[in-house]
């Protein structure tokens, strides 16, 4: 489903160029539970925003299915987050002045979804991750497990292909943690591909397979390798 | 986004910064009320002298009076003030002319019992010209046999009623002008909130022209009041008895129809308002343009206090031309919603206006539909640039930005 081909990011620092991403080769195929376990700093966010085409890279190939990405307009970049992807963040990234159901919403009104049926699905999709009490609240009326199941739901509104989370655990205590990443699990039992950002290894357990990222270079390796580095 | 979620998205926002937001309204909300008062007050006054105009068209009389009257400023020898008896016999010899009788016009101290006014006095024909726009509404209006025979009547406007007497209700009760008792046989009303009642007939007492004459005896006749014969086109007939009487004073200006009086008021005051106008308007325009100068500037705050907010838009989808519209929806929504306070803060003025200075006010529709739209066009000029700059932002940029 995604193909990265010596994905490469540098930024120009004064007359020095720095490099956060060097040379990334990797592929996802539809359904695969990924985490890219790193240090902070070492590239695995850019290398998110990139994959969630919230950034462009330098160099590099990035395909998504059988769409080049980089040939791809602003406007059809916002069409494919829109409708492709869904994005979970370390701090959750709801807005704060709508209830959970309207950030839920949102992603549907920008599909263009008509308001009764976005109403529904924004509940159903509630109710299934039990805030079905909660539709109304404003985001900072509800926990952070509350918060960080609102933000999955709204990821998941349009159905998408492939779920981005960035470190989603980052701002929850363990037993939060422990319920979200068993939200995580059954998402990824139901089919939905995942790519879980995340410097701590309990979390990464939960994932199937690995990418590591130190000093921007990302390699494959195997969970016992990655355990036992620690 | 469609429409209606664009509106109420700018509307929550709106309601989220209440105190900013009423704030950043406040130049265009000065602009528009300013607009839609002036031009009520200038557009009342000048439907109020049409009308006037209108209304002394209908009836079948002419009025005319010395040009020095319609033209003030210092009197050119030889010019002429009054009437005398040959300019009536002049325009007695008219086809169509039914009657021809004479208006006095003046001040004097009246007095009812202990209390006394001074008062415009107007002493005329039954078909008395001065009370177009009046109507009687107690008593009665005096008659030609009440002229002819020097009947010792009189009529008084409300407000002549209330300062000698108190009261309305004064049919029968007698008052002294220059030594003579004269009995009250009627109250008149003004029909219409004019200008002109305001300026020509305030506190005035109505008499026939024979009985102030007699009692004034060196006041002269100021305008000459013809009656007309059923079906005789009065403009074309007006024209030939003032050329006449121009003839017989061997002056191209010495008389004119009061018709011609009253277009030199509206002329006067049409300067007036347009002068008001271009004053009250190039204030309204600075207004307008430090509004929407203001508009911009919390536009660009507003983008930047919300880089996030954007940020998360463009993660869950939204276009380009969704966040314009967005940032554009809201500014249209600061500027149309003072536009519409302004609108209603305007109207309040000129029924102000109307109530306590008995100034006829006629608020303009179209212009108020006119400032709105211009109001939301402000909004959409100013939240031009905030916009844009909002939708050019990197999402990765804006993510991130703290």
């Amino acid at each position: 489903m995604i193909r990265v081909k010596n994905l490469q990011k540098s930024y120009q620092m004064g007359k020095e160029s720095l490099t956060i991403l060097h040379q990334a080769t990797f592929t996802i195929r539809q359904g695969e539970f990924v985490a890219v376990v790193g240090p902070s700093g070492s590239g695995k966010s850019t290398l998110m925003h990139i994959l969630g085409c919230l950034d462009r890279p330098t160099s590099g190939e990035y395909w998504f299915h059988d769409q080049d990405t980089s040939q791809l307009t602003g406007y059809e970049l916002a069409q494919l987050r829109n409708r492709k992807i869904g994005f979970v963040f370390q701090n959750f990234h709801l807005l704060p002045r709508m209830t959970a159901r309207q950030n839920v919403e949102l992603p549907m009104m920008y599909a263009g979804m008509k308001r009764a049926e976005r109403r529904k699905r924004a509940e159903d999709l509630l109710e299934t991750l039990g805030l079905s009490e909660r539709l109304h609240h404003l985001p900072n009326e509800l926990s952070g497990g509350q918060k960080q199941r609102v933000a999955i739901a709204r990821a998941l509104a349009n159905r998408p292909e492939l779920l981005l989370a960035d470190e989603p655990t980052g701002a929850l205590d363990s037993t939060t943690s422990h319920e979200i990443l068993e939200i995580f699990q059954e998402l990824h039992q139901s089919g939905v591909t995942l790519l879980i950002i995340t410097h701590d290894y309990r979390v990464a357990q939960y994932a199937k397979r690995h990418l590591f990222v130190e000093d921007g270079f990302v390699s494959e390796r195997t969970w016992e390798d990655i355990h036992e580095r620690n | 986004m469609n429409a209606t979620e664009l509106l109420t998205s700018a509307f929550l926002s709106m309601r989220a910064h209440l105190l900013r937001s009423l704030l950043t309204m406040l130049g265009i909300f000065i602009g528009v009320a300013s607009i839609i008062a002036i031009v009520a007050i200038g557009k009342g006054g000048q439907n109020a002298v049409v009308s006037t105009l209108e209304n002394n068209q209908l009836r079948q009389t002419i009025e005319i009076v010395p040009r020095e009257l319609v033209v003030p400023g210092i009197p050119q020898p030889g010019q002429i003030l009054s009437f005398s008896n040959e300019d009536f016999d002049i325009a007695r010899q008219f086809q169509g002319v039914l009657q021809v009788a004479e208006t006095l016009y003046g001040q004097a101290a009246v007095s009812a019992g202990r209390q006394s006014a001074n008062l415009m006095l107007e002493g005329g024909p039954d078909y008395l010209n001065g009370l177009a726009n009046f109507s009687v509404i107690q008593g009665r209006m005096f008659t030609n046999g009440d002229v002819l025979t020097h009947q010792n009547v009189a009529l008084l406007s409300q407000q002549a009623a209330l300062q000698l007497f108190g009261r309305e209700n004064v049919v029968g009760q007698s008052l002294v002008v220059g030594g003579q008792t004269l009995q009250v046989i009627g109250v008149t009303a003004s029909t219409e909130p004019s200008l002109l009642n305001g300026i020509l007939g305030g506190g005035a007492v109505y008499l026939p022209y024979t009985t102030l004459e007699g009692i004034f005896p060196n006041w002269t006749a100021s305008e000459m009041d013809i009656a007309v014969q059923p079906g005789v086109s009065v403009p074309e007939l007006s024209q030939r008895i003032v050329t006449a009487l121009n003839i017989h004073a061997h002056s191209a200006e010495a008389f004119e129809t009061s018709a011609g009086f009253l277009q030199g008021i509206e002329k006067l005051i049409g300067t007036i308002t347009n002068i008001l106008t271009l004053v009250i308007g190039a204030v309204a325009g600075i207004a307008l343009v430090v509004g929407g100068v203001g508009v911009m500037n919390i536009m660009l705050v507003s983008v930047t206090e919300r880089t996030q907010e954007i940020g998360i838009r463009m993660s869950l989808g939204a276009t380009k031309s969704a966040i314009v519209w967005q940032f554009l929806f809201e500014s249209m929504m600061l500027t149309a919603t003072g536009g519409l306070l302004g609108i209603v803060f305007g109207v309040l003025v000129t029924i102000i206006v109307r109530a306590a200075f008995h100034f006829p006010v006629a608020v303009s529709w179209q212009v108020s539909i006119g400032a709105f739209l211009f109001s939301a066009l402000i909004g959409l000029v100013c939240g031009l640039y905030p916009a844009l700059k909002a939708s050019r932002l990197l999402p990765v940029d804006a993510l991130r930005y703290e």
